[in-house]
């Protein structure tokens, strides 16, 4: 066996070691077991054809899906108030889903008598009232902001054009409030008439601007006159002079006590008679 | 595949690798035909190299032995679409280096040894030999201790740089075969084996005589 000489060890060499490390017969025997099991795990688990087949189309199935996703999630984000509305709008929307019939139902009925629920309902949205148009045409008329795109989208996307009337109702507020109380009268029996009026009478009243809440809340300095007023007229007044000029006293010590630099002390007023003195 | 990576297959292939690699592909054709007990054939040919050369990229037996069989089972499953443009070693190899390369990428902080040992006979026992004098236990002592020098400065090699010198130097292909297996060029790959012998020169500098 030929030697190596010592002094010749090279990095090849060492290397070369590495090729002597060998497992034993007893591991390539292991090996060979658990290769087989895997090979025929993956013969038993290997694909459908008909995957393969429709492999291609759930691709492109799931990116639409995810289109259609994204969509939403756009509209969500420009439109917030949309999944709001679109609870509160649903009589709406519904009724617009049964078409025509429905709604021109409603206007014969209101015309006859011709209402003031009627006649505001024709003021304000008269297209939807007049002729029952298409979904599309509803939004142009009643609501311009989304009239633009809703006439180009909603002929190819009906879904869409709902999206887009739930959206932009959402953005007059207005008008959904003024159809739930238009829907509100409406079931209301006829012999309740004289009640609408009452009931947008007090509607009224409950429109007008409330009181400034600080105007309603009395300073300190009011309830210290008051204190003073009702002390002087039970304790001095009554039982000493007559009940017809109690009044007339009360308005003068009243007037005194509008003055702060009268008021700092209750000891110097003083009452005789009819008169009341004060000591400076 | 171009031109001029089928010409200098071609000048460095040797007629017994180009015998090889005709033999293989008959095999392949078998197997695609429908002939799958053929692939064992082709698995008791290459799977002692196949283990070494992932066994010497991630210095663990378990993991290599585990690495080895999915590369049988990846190409076993996808030798329908092999055409032989490549011969069957090299496309086999690719498998193997790309599947270890992402193993150690996503097990990089996990580094353990679990090491074969070496068998002492031809020119590794010259090598020990020149090495250490002694013999008995001194020298079974010495010899784990270089065997896991050897790979501590192995695994300290980038996985690119550890890839090329294991095929290279402890498999023996040709700096064409590497590059093919790579998928890079051949100056890449002299390149790589430059800087890494460099890098495992400084590191195993002890046990080197001049």
């Amino acid at each position: 066996m030929s030697q190596l000489p010592p002094d010749k060890v090279t990095l090849e060499d060492l290397l070369h070691l590495k090729r002597a490390e060998r497992p034993s017969a007893e591991f390539w025997e292991e090996f060979d077991r658990k290769l087989h099991a895997k090979q025929l795990a993956a013969l038993v688990e290997k694909k459908p054809r008909w995957a393969f087949a429709f492999g291609p189309l759930m691709r492109i199935s799931s990116l639409g899906a995810l289109a259609a996703l994204a969509l939403a999630f756009a509209l969500q984000e420009y439109y917030p108030a949309a999944g709001e509305t679109a609870r509160a709008l649903e009589p709406l929307v519904a009724a617009r889903h049964q078409a025509a019939p429905a709604v021109t139902h409603t206007v014969a009925a209101a015309s006859p008598a011709r209402s003031p629920v009627g006649r505001i309902r024709e003021e304000t949205a008269p297209a939807v009232v007049a002729s029952a148009p298409a979904p599309a045409e509803i939004i142009s008329t009643t609501l311009p902001v989304a009239s633009l795109p809703a006439n180009d989208i909603s002929t190819t996307i009906p879904w869409l054009a709902d999206a887009l009337h739930s959206t932009a109702a959402a953005a007059l507020p207005s008008l959904r409030s003024l159809n739930a109380s238009l829907n509100m009268a409406d079931n209301m029996p006829e012999a309740t008439s004289p009640a609408r009026s009452l009931a947008s009478a007090s509607f009224s009243s409950r429109a007008r601007p409330a009181a400034d809440p600080l105007a309603q809340i009395s300073s300190p300095g009011e309830m210290h006159h008051a204190r003073m007023l009702a002390a002087l007229t039970d304790t001095h007044l009554i039982g000493e002079i007559e009940p017809a000029s109690v009044s007339r006293v009360r308005e003068r010590i009243a007037s005194r006590l509008a003055n702060d630099g009268y008021a700092d002390d209750i000891s110097r007023l003083g009452v005789e008679g009819t008169q009341v003195s004060f000591k400076f | 595949m171009d031109a001029s990576k089928l010409l200098t297959k071609t000048l460095v292939a040797s007629p017994e690798r180009q015998q090889e690699a005709d033999a293989d592909w008959r095999v392949v054709q078998q197997v695609q035909a429908g002939d799958v007990a053929a692939f064992d054939r082709l698995i008791l040919k290459y799977r002692e190299r196949l283990y070494s050369v992932i066994y010497n990229m991630t210095a663990n037996r378990e993991d290599a032995a585990d690495l080895a069989q999915d590369a049988f089972i990846k190409a076993f499953q996808s030798i329908n679409r092999f055409q032989g443009q490549s011969t069957f070693f090299t496309w086999l190899y690719r498998i193997a280096v790309n599947s270890t390369v992402t193993h150690l990428r996503k097990n990089r902080l996990r580094t353990f040894f679990s090491l074969e040992k070496i068998a002492e006979e031809g020119k590794s026992s010259e090598v020990i030999a020149a090495l250490i004098d002694q013999s008995g236990a001194e020298r079974g002592a010495f010899v784990k201790e270089l065997q896991e020098k050897l790979n501590e400065a192995l695994q300290k090699l980038s996985i690119n740089h550890r890839t090329v010198v294991t095929l290279f130097e402890i498999d023996g292909l040709s700096h064409a075969e590497i590059a093919e297996i790579m998928n890079c060029s051949i100056g890449t790959v002299r390149s790589r084996l430059h800087y890494a012998k460099q890098l495992l020169q400084a590191e195993l500098q002890p046990y080197l005589k001049k």
